[in-house]
């Protein structure tokens, strides 16, 4: 298993139980408590994750780039971030130490969803607790997620 | 020279010049001048053992400190010791000559300087080696990381497609659109693949071009798109400006390839902004140029980027393997062409082919 988890409690299993059919009644409101936002510069990945997370009723928004996550993080105020590192314009490390130094986005939990390798030791020096290594493997990427959002 | 007898130091110039040569030399006497004196480059530093206020050893150490391993060092000294003789060979002096048998001190010379050439060809190739290996290396990191990223879209692609499967809740519709998001994760992977293995095949020898008439704006068009289809309305424009078609003789495979990195590379650094290409297919070589209006290129870059493993922005930001470039300076000099760059930062970038209809090399 590549997932790693610091924080107590890694190894519950996923509290998430689909239901789809409440998917388009909480789509019009503001689950606040399911609010996603996926930051990663390939299209492609974007597209995967949100289709995965949203069938799993998650309010999902994506960014492409640091930048693009920082407005929309402001905006969605987001239960959890999954961060790529590589990315142009502005990349996943230079993004975590805005969002550190900024008060309303500090406390936002992110974790870093990359293909670099020795991952886990630049999580640590992002200060970031949880990382998955791409490839993914989806129930570890949904029981992350389902904690944060419980 | 390390000398404080200036009558010394005439006897050693004077056997030079009976060799042959016509010695530059210039005699310190002290540490300090020793150390002036190796702000230039020396052929040889020959030194005496004691003087009054320096000695030998102390000049190889200050020589060895300043200038490094590579300059040969010769004692030429009145007798002196066995046991010091050897010292100062241990400690990297070349050579010991007494005043009373200079005969011997040409050869010595000539025997230290061309030691010390060896041993700078090869650290030179060691460095060189190194380098090669550390690029080699990165290149293998990066290359990962680039399969993983259609690998990880594949997956996760798969992965929900089972999902949905196992509950039952997925319409046809859906599943085929799953499917069709699966497939082009796998064209991704496998033209992935492909450059990988035309890096180490063009590396290996010469560009083998599989000729065809056809013409470079039609192709251009095609490039144009395949490149833009997936990237939708978001994509910047990508403008073709050409009067006439310019057709010859070439490599129809290759140049795609070589195109569509321009434009990809344009696409990827051009910031979103619109991006020409122009086709001048009047003369007896075609002229083709794609503009971008991105981030450009620091001239100090210019000749790097088309160089193996290279690019100009660091490895975090942008994807890709780093060799787009290169592969693409080897196709257009293959036709007996050549590609060039015109840039500043921050101001976009031009990348110029020039391509002979016919002529051809190889």
């Amino acid at each position: 298993m590549r997932y790693v988890a610091t924080s107590p409690g890694a190894e519950a299993a996923p509290s998430v139980s689909a239901t789809p059919a409440a998917t388009e009644a909480v789509r019009p409101g503001r689950d606040s408590n399911r609010a996603v936002l996926v930051v990663d510069d390939d299209p492609d990945i974007r597209e995967a994750l949100q289709d995965i997370l949203e069938s799993e009723m998650y309010e999902v928004e994506t960014a492409m780039n640091g930048q693009d996550a920082l407005d929309r993080a402001r905006h969605l105020r987001p239960r959890v971030i999954l961060l790529d590192l590589m990315m142009p314009v502005m990349d996943g490390a230079e993004f975590r130490r805005r969002q550190l130094a900024d008060p309303e986005l500090s406390s936002i939990p992110v974790i870093v969803v990359s293909a670099i390798s020795a991952l886990d030791q630049e999580a640590r020096r992002l200060a970031i607790t949880e990382h998955l290594q791409k490839p993914l493997e989806i129930d570890e990427l949904l029981a992350v997620v389902a904690r944060h959002c419980q | 020279m390390v000398e404080d007898s200036e009558d010394d130091a005439l006897l050693v110039k004077l056997e030079l010049r009976r060799a042959g040569y016509e010695p530059h030399l210039r005699r310190v006497e002290t540490a300090d001048a020793l150390r002036a004196a190796l702000g230039n480059s020396w052929d040889v530093i020959i030194s005496d053992y004691s003087l009054p206020r320096f000695d030998g050893m102390q000049a190889l150490r200050v020589v060895r400190e300043l200038a490094g391993g590579d300059v040969p060092f010769v004692l030429v000294s009145g007798t002196i010791g066995e046991e010091k003789a050897v010292e100062a060979l241990k400690l990297g002096a070349g050579d010991f000559v007494t005043k009373q048998n200079l005969t011997r001190l040409v050869p010595a010379i000539e025997r230290e300087i061309r030691d010390a050439q060896v041993r700078r060809e090869r650290r030179e190739t060691l460095e060189a080696l190194e380098a090669a290996v550390l690029a080699r290396d990165r290149f293998l990191s990066i290359a990962s990381h680039e399969l993983k990223t259609p690998l990880t879209s594949l997956q996760l692609h798969v992965q929900s497609l089972q999902r949905g499967l196992a509950v039952d809740d997925l319409e046809p519709e859906r599943i085929k659109e799953k499917l069709g998001k699966i497939w082009r994760a796998t064209e991704r992977l496998s033209e992935l693949v492909e450059r990988l293995l035309d890096v180490t095949r063009i590396g290996k020898g010469p560009v083998e071009l599989d000729l065809e008439e056809f013409d470079l704006v039609d192709l251009a068009r095609d490039i144009v798109t395949r490149l833009r289809e997936p990237l939708g309305s978001s994509a910047a424009p990508i403008a073709i400006i050409s009067d006439a078609p310019a057709r010859g003789l070439w490599d129809r495979m290759r140049l795609d390839a070589l195109l569509s990195n321009l434009l990809s590379n344009a696409l990827k650094y051009g910031e979103g902004k619109p991006i020409e290409i122009r086709i001048d297919g009047a003369g007896s070589t075609v002229h083709l140029s794609v503009t971008d209006h991105g981030i450009g290129i620091a001239p100090a870059d210019h000749s790097r980027i088309f160089g193996r493993f290279e690019r100009a922005v660091p490895d975090t930001n942008y994807s890709g393997f780093g060799v787009g470039l290169w592969v693409a300076r080897l196709v257009a000099e293959a036709h007996g062409g050549r590609l060039d760059v015109q840039s500043s930062p921050g101001s976009g970038a031009t990348f110029v082919l020039d391509l002979p209809r016919q002529e051809l090399v190889g």
